[in-house]
């Protein structure tokens, strides 16, 4: 009996122990730093403004949102998540890239798709051209590639 | 009275303009008139001397208070230092417009006053379509945006701003005007934003030359190399000053911006690198027509694609085409100026494909080698090119398509950018570290692998160097090496330069160095340049990469850490009022790095009791080394008072870089434009010997 | 001066007549529609950025969910007078409106044809939900989700007010803050007009 209560009491002993801190942390939340707040923020752009990311603008919407970065950190969420909740409210001009699966192909891939093409054309243009030039001679030397350059310098 | 003069002036220069035009295509073209032609010449100087008068009225007028003219009104207070009322003539669209039209003609006179001469068949078109330019933007300052409309009190008592007197009107009082004049906005003043404008326009405004000498190159059919030898020069003087605005205007933003980068990939900042790197693109190519009379149709291009890039770019930042953090107000000179960009470009490039069918530009040679020195500039004119597509898209095309065709709008920011042009810039250094080596015509890959050892073992050894340094991140090595090997490829072929000429003459060094910089100032200055790249390359690695920043609130007493640094705060100076009205709270504060104090800085928030918007500015305090800048903010959106104040330190390793490389780029391209002929032709003609005789020994 | 330069002109001159039909490649054509084809998207983009509120004609429709959670189409609502404003809690002149529109409110609660909306732009956080707190705000609410709703009005600014009639035609818009009694005036107006049909 004795030991079955010692038992017990370590039990609520250990119970207590655990829950101690747990509980200072539920009350207090995560602390969160003005670093791990901007580090996000400066990935987002305020909605409100023109072109300037939050972490450096100084309108109190932008305090407010800080503010609800820092929440929402304290709450545990991640940075992928605080940023899908900005999208979801303010839009994907809050983010550098947008989320949004067509936005992000389009943004990302039609620059590439347009060099492509001029890549294509140029080379279209050159190899078009190349055989119907008569080739002309060009003075190649056998002389070090340096007189070469101060040759150059010379004649123009 | 100086309202009245201004804008009479103004409107004869205008006059003058439309006159220039007329009589150089008629006496050129149809009545063959030589006394036409230069009459034509002459209104193009009275163009400028009446620009110059109007210029100079408003001027007088912001600088004596005319506050009854609304421009003045709009841009100065009766508080504001003389320095200030004098950088407002480009504080403002109407007034920046005219200040514009005046540099505009002053390129023009230049260029009529240097070149007539010399390139005298150019001469009637290119005055056409430079006055063509002026008379469009004059017409703005006439019609859309007057800076010389005055206010009026009409008989109803409304007030009114108005070029000319409305009837029954009277003039207001004097001291009502002054005391609700409105001041220039508040990031404008700053000794950097004195200069920048002025600076970019000119780099803008000269690209007017290139591009009227091109086209009146098409236009005239003398499509032989003279347009290319009177327009490279004018374009490396445009380019200059576009480097120098550009730069410039990275420094004020680090200064005043307040948040520890100098680049922000912002829409108007976009704007105006787009014509940089087709200009960047022209200077590279027009080499290759110079030297081979290759890529004629291509530098046409370039050039007409560099002008119509600028008045783009002044196109998107004058209409709120987009929204920007520089964007001018949204004013009514959108529409008129989306028709001069479409319209310009359009006809020129009409004019162009027009010539390349009659078979005009034909090239006089064919591609014979891939690592020839024509095919690696074809090679970086691509990457020039598609650093503009991709730079273009994701300030305008991707924001506006979205808008109008997906219902959304989009930002595309810093990752976008910094994302899909990395891989371009470093590939541009790639070609820059090859490039030099390279031969004309043909070249081989063992001939300039021969030529790389050294430049290529040097930056094995500084990567190397860094990799010991700390710089772990492969990304980052790879990145150096590449910008490295830029670098050291101008070094070191001017290094060779040197030595080969020591080989012949008996002279030390240095006069060896100036010798042969003044005899090609064209290369020399041009391995400069990319040495000034490659520096701002090396900087701008260092600060993007490995930037570093912490945001912390200290009570007076506390210290925070970071990267070998300890700053202390020491006390405010709260309330602090200045000469032009500003109240600043200054905080004081101790560096230290390794327990040695070495040095006090003072980042202060400046506010602007009287201003309507941007009210209040943060002003970064900053210690610099080579080695990185300690740059620290206070915090201005956070309370503020002698107990406890919030500060952002950014650490920038090797920014510094891109400023002192912003100064050899500089210098390099002041001795790339020397003109060249002025040394004696009995000189070269004793060098050449000499030469010819060291190469047989 | 240079008059030896004049001879030259007419030879050149002669040179220029065509020598063949100019004859457009391929690549000219695709390069000139090109050029016409972006800068016609930028005339629509310019034009676009010059659209204003709109003060007439039928009001854009949207759904929108309220803060307590109801889901609702402004074509829910025709039949009856829909005051919509745009608001946000870090807006000074919001505060300063916000009484007055619940005083308005109050004045019209227990009518059936008159609803008002408050629509929180670019801010819905809990900023949002305090702000209506301070203010005692008992009229619908809805958050701006993606700002799709503003993009739609165009506003420019908050706080921003249309009043929608009860065939969901813009009857007005009011820039920058209301008054109790304008407002009133206003809706008085529509609902005459509309008992009137």
């Amino acid at each position: 009996m004795t030991q079955s209560m010692n038992w017990r009491y370590l039990l609520m002993f250990l119970v207590l122990a655990l829950s101690v801190p747990s509980m200072v942390w539920a009350q207090d939340g995560i602390v969160v730093t003005d670093d791990q707040v901007n580090a996000i923020a400066q990935k987002l752009y305020c909605p409100v403004c023109e072109n300037i990311t939050l972490d450096t603008c100084g309108t109190s919407a932008c305090a407010d949102w800080r503010y609800e970065i820092r929440l929402q950190l304290e709450q545990g969420k991640t940075e992928v998540q605080i940023t899908e909740d900005f999208v979801r409210r303010f839009g994907d001009r809050v983010v550098g890239t947008p989320l949004d699966p067509l936005l992000r192909a389009m943004s990302l891939y039609v620059p590439w798709i347009l060099v492509a093409a001029a890549l294509i054309g140029v080379a279209f243009v050159l190899l078009k051209r190349r055989p119907a030039q008569t080739p002309v001679v060009v003075q190649a030397t056998d002389r070090s590639h340096y007189d070469d350059l101060f040759e150059q310098d010379l004649s123009n | 009275m100086l309202a009245e003069i201004g804008l009479i002036a103004a409107l004869f220069a205008f006059i003058a303009a439309i006159y220039a035009i007329i009589v150089s295509v008629y006496g050129e073209r149809f009545a063959h008139s030589e006394a036409m032609v230069i009459s034509g010449r002459n209104a193009v100087i009275l163009n400028f001397i009446l620009l110059t008068v109007s210029a100079l009225c408003l001027q007088i007028a912001l600088m004596t208070q005319q506050y009854q003219i609304a421009y003045v009104w709009s841009v100065t207070s009766p508080d504001m230092p003389d320095f200030f009322r004098f950088t407002a003539l480009w504080g403002s669209q109407a007034g920046s417009i005219l200040f514009w039209s005046w540099l505009m003609s002053l390129f023009a006179a230049a260029a009529v006053a240097f070149n007539w001469k010399s390139h005298r068949r150019l001469m009637p078109y290119a005055i056409a379509y430079m006055m063509a330019v002026v008379v469009f933007f004059l017409g703005l300052t006439l019609f859309f945006e007057n800076p010389f409309e005055r206010w009026w009190v009409l008989p109803s008592g409304d007030f009114v701003a108005a070029a000319f007197i409305p009837a029954g009107a009277t003039v207001p009082a004097a001291r009502m005007l002054a005391e609700s004049a409105n001041g220039l906005n508040p990031l404008l003043r700053h000794f950097g934003m004195a200069i920048h404008p002025p600076m970019l326009y000119l780099g803008f405004v000269g690209f007017v030359i290139p591009f009227a000498f091109a086209m009146s190159a098409l236009a005239s059919g003398d499509l032989s190399t003279n347009w290319i030898k009177v327009s490279r020069r004018w374009a490396l003087v445009a380019w200059l000053f576009l480097s120098l605005g550009l730069l410039l205007g990275g420094r004020w933003a680090y200064d005043v911006l307040g948040w520890g980068g100098y680049w922000g990939w912002d829409p108007v900042e976009n704007a105006a690198f787009l014509p940089w790197l087709v200009g960047t693109a022209y200077l590279h190519s027009v080499t290759i027509q110079e030297q081979r009379g290759m890529l004629k149709t291509w530098n046409m291009f370039l050039v007409i694609g560099t002008f119509s890039a600028v008045i783009f770019a002044t196109f998107a930042t004058r209409s709120g085409l987009v929204d920007s953090v520089h964007s001018f107000a949204r004013s009514e000179i959108g529409f008129p100026m989306f028709f001069f960009w479409f319209s310009l470009t359009f006809i020129s490039v009409s004019l162009i494909l027009w010539r390349r069918h009659r078979g005009e530009l034909k090239d006089d040679h064919a591609f014979r080698s891939v690592f020839s020195r024509e095919a690696l500039f074809v090679l970086n004119n691509f990457v020039f090119m598609a650093l503009f597509v991709v730079i273009f898209w994701g300030s305008f095309g991707a924001p506006i398509v979205s808008e109008l065709f997906m219902d959304t709008n989009i930002t595309l920011g810093a990752d976008y950018f910094n994302g899909v042009t990395a891989p371009l810039f470093l590939l541009l250094y790639l070609l820059m570290g090859v490039a030099p080596v390279s031969a004309w015509g043909i070249s081989t890959l063992s001939k300039m692998g021969r030529a790389l050892v050294i430049p290529v073992g040097l930056t094995v050894l500084t990567v190397g160097a860094f990799y010991l340094s700390g710089v772990t991140s492969p990304g980052a090595l790879l990145g150096y090496g590449l910008v490295l090997l830029a670098g050291w490829v101008a070094i070191f072929e001017t290094y060779r330069g040197v030595v080969a000429r020591q080989r012949v003459h008996k002279e030390n060094v240095l006069h060896s160095l100036f010798a042969l910089v003044t005899r090609n100032p064209r290369r020399y200055g041009g391995y400069m340049i990319h040495l000034g790249i490659a520096v701002i390359g090396m900087g701008v690695i260092g600060s993007m990469v490995f930037q570093q920043e912490t945001q912390q609130t200290l009570s007076v007493g506390e210290s925070l850490q970071i990267d070998g640094y300890t700053m202390r705060y020491d006390g405010l100076l709260g309330n602090q009022v200045s000469e032009d009205g500003r109240i600043m709270d200054i905080a004081e504060l101790t560096l230290f790095r390794d327990g040695n104090e070495i040095s006090h800085l003072r980042p202060r928030r400046d506010f602007f009791p009287e201003a309507t918007d941007m009210n209040s500015m943060t002003i970064a305090g900053s210690y610099s080394t080579l080695e990185n800048d300690f740059y620290v903010l206070l915090v201005n959106w956070e309370p503020i008072s002698a107990s406890s104040a919030t500060f952002k330190v950014y650490i920038n390793p090797l920014i510094n870089l891109v400023w002192w490389g912003g100064l050899i780029l500089i210098i390099g391209t002041l001795l790339a434009g020397y003109p060249r002929e002025t040394l004696p032709a009995r000189v070269r003609e004793t060098l050449r010997l000499a030469v010819s005789q060291g190469a047989r020994s | 001066m240079t008059t030896s330069v004049n001879e030259t002109m007419p030879v050149e001159l002669a040179v220029e007549a065509p020598r063949k039909p100019a004859r457009l490649g391929l690549g000219s054509i695709v390069l000139l529609v090109g050029i016409i084809a972006v800068s016609i998207v930028f005339a629509i983009a310019l034009a676009r950025q010059r659209i204003t509120q709109p003060e007439s004609g039928a009001a854009p429709t949207f759904a929108f969910e309220t803060f307590d959670g109801q889901s609702y189409n402004l074509t829910d609502l025709r039949g009856k007078v829909v005051m919509i404003n745009f608001w946000a809690s870090w807006c000074g002149p919001c505060r300063a409106e916000a009484p007055e529109l619940q005083s308005a409110w109050e004045y019209y609660q227990n009518s059936s044809n008159v609803i008002f909306l408050g629509i929180a732009y670019a801010d819905n956080g809990p900023r949002s939900i305090a702000f209506m707190e301070e203010f005692g705000i008992s009229y619908m609410n809805a958050p701006d989700l993606g700002t799709r709703i503003s993009e739609a009005y165009h506003i420019q600014g908050v706080p921003e007010t249309f009043i929608i009639d009860q065939d969901g035609n813009i009857a007005q818009f009011v820039y920058a803050g209301i008054t109790r009694d304008r407002l009133i005036t206003i809706i008085d107006g529509v609902l005459a007009k509309g008992g009137a049909q």
